[in-house]
């Protein structure tokens, strides 16, 4: 760095972390190459170090290659004119939102407040009920499909909000059934929460997971990928909903569409 | 005459791979970088151009995620590393990151140590401007920087030679 500037200078340990970055200019860089040829210990950490940055962005780069969502594409390209190179991948995501489009377009003010429990806290729940309970064969629902009218009663009285029991049979998805689960807690008491486990005939799993007082702002449906673990999720009439498998996202969108319609009415 | 806004969407790529170093969780990433570009849009007024685009949004994502953290009343940043924002790792699992898995290391630095080293290593920023963005010395970017490697080495190469230096 700036001291070390004469000729003869001695090499220092910031010196050897700037040759790694590339951030010295071809006269430094030159010093440091020929110091590190009398130091070969030394040279053998200052490749290594340059590995781990090669290992690192090897890792992180495929980031910049994925589409970018389309709530944090409407957030730049809808303002401002001329060609943007998001805009086209936006607008495709874009025809997957279904009607709220509204939901992502709108929020220039936060949509989430920064105190209430966020969407994360209870996508997370939604994927971890789903990881809990469709693993199990003989107690995946506390009320079975064959009660669903008990079941859907008592899930509405727990929740304090109606809620149905969406048919997906078109899609190839039966009701095995419900249970109750304590969601983000407000105030230090869980809200409660319930899960509806759907079942196809080859014994696939997905579930629909309904939360109370997620936050008051409707939005379309988002995305999320965990541990293998696709889950649609939306808010709407302060009940969060999300939709969870493990199965391709156009099939999973497909049945989260089904039940936002079918709730709808 | 033009928004700052529709420049935005050039630095979405990078300012989610970085939330990514930070969050080691796709969903909570996004839901960071969003806050971030809300941030800046409700700000773009104080934008002052010419300036370093990428560094405002940088610095707008870095102050939210510390207040994220804090918010959160999770153990004090410059303990090290934050369980919670571990995400599905442990630190029990330390021991099976296995040799030359740095990208999962990475998730296992102290948070300082795992900032500048994604600001750095990934982002290509340079010290200077790294410093800038943390609001610290250089020398202490130096010092973060140098004891994230040591430590990356450490976790994935546990036999490695420590103590090495002997050059000032």
């Amino acid at each position: 760095m700036s001291g070390a500037r004469e000729s003869g200078q001695a090499v220092d340990k910031a010196m050897l972390h700037a040759y790694a970055d590339g951030q010295l200019d071809a006269a430094l860089r030159a010093t440091v190459e020929t110091w590190l040829a009398e130091h070969p210990e030394i040279a053998e950490d200052v490749q290594e170090w340059r590995a781990q940055n090669e290992a690192l962005r090897a890792a992180f780069d495929p980031v910049l290659e994925q589409p970018i969502p389309a709530r944090l594409a409407g957030l730049s390209e809808r303002r401002g004119p001329g060609a943007n190179p998001w805009r086209q991948a936006a607008a495709a995501i874009g025809l997957l939102v279904l009607g709220g489009v509204a939901g992502w377009l709108a929020p220039l003010d936060k949509p989430w407040s920064e105190t209430a429990p966020g969407p994360s806290a209870f996508v997370a729940d939604a994927a971890a009920a789903y990881r809990l309970y469709t693993v199990e064969v003989r107690h995946p629902v506390e009320v079975g499909g064959d009660q669903e009218t008990h079941l859907v009663a008592w899930l509405s009285k727990r929740l304090g909000s109606k809620i149905a029991a969406p048919k997906l049979a078109d899609f190839g998805f039966h009701l095995v059934g419900g249970r109750l689960l304590p969601g983000q807690s407000a105030g230090g008491q869980a809200i409660p929460a319930a899960l509806l486990m759907y079942e196809d005939v080859t014994g696939k799993r997905v579930t629909c997971y309904v939360a109370g007082n997620v936050d008051n702002h409707e939005t379309a449906f988002q995305f999320r990928q965990a541990d293998g673990v696709s889950t649609f999720f939306w808010i709407d009439n302060g009940l969060g909903y999300a939709m969870s498998g493990e199965i391709e996202r156009d099939k999973l969108l497909a049945l989260a569409r089904e039940v936002y319609r079918q709730l709808e009415l | 005459m033009e928004d700052v806004a529709s420049r935005f969407a050039e630095h979405i790529p990078a300012l989610r791979r970085y939330a990514r170093v930070l969050t080691a969780d796709a969903g909570r990433a996004d839901d960071l970088v969003q806050d971030c570009l809300e941030r800046a849009l409700s700000r773009r007024h104080l934008w002052r151009r010419p300036g370093n685009l990428r560094g405002w949004l940088f610095t707008i994502m870095h102050n939210i995620h510390v207040n994220h953290i804090r918010a959160a009343r999770r153990a004090p940043i410059a303990d090290g590393v934050d369980p919670a924002e571990l995400g599905s790792r442990p630190a029990d699992q330390l021991e099976r990151v296995a040799a030359g898995e740095v990208a999962l290391a990475i998730e296992l630095l102290p948070y300082e140590q795992r900032q500048v080293l994604g600001l750095v290593a990934i982002e290509g920023m340079r010290y200077e401007e790294v410093a800038a963005l943390l609001d610290v010395p250089v020398g202490t970017i130096m010092s973060r920087l140098s004891r994230a490697r040591t430590r990356l080495r450490e976790i994935t190469r546990p036999s490695a030679r420590i103590g090495l230096w002997r050059v000032k």
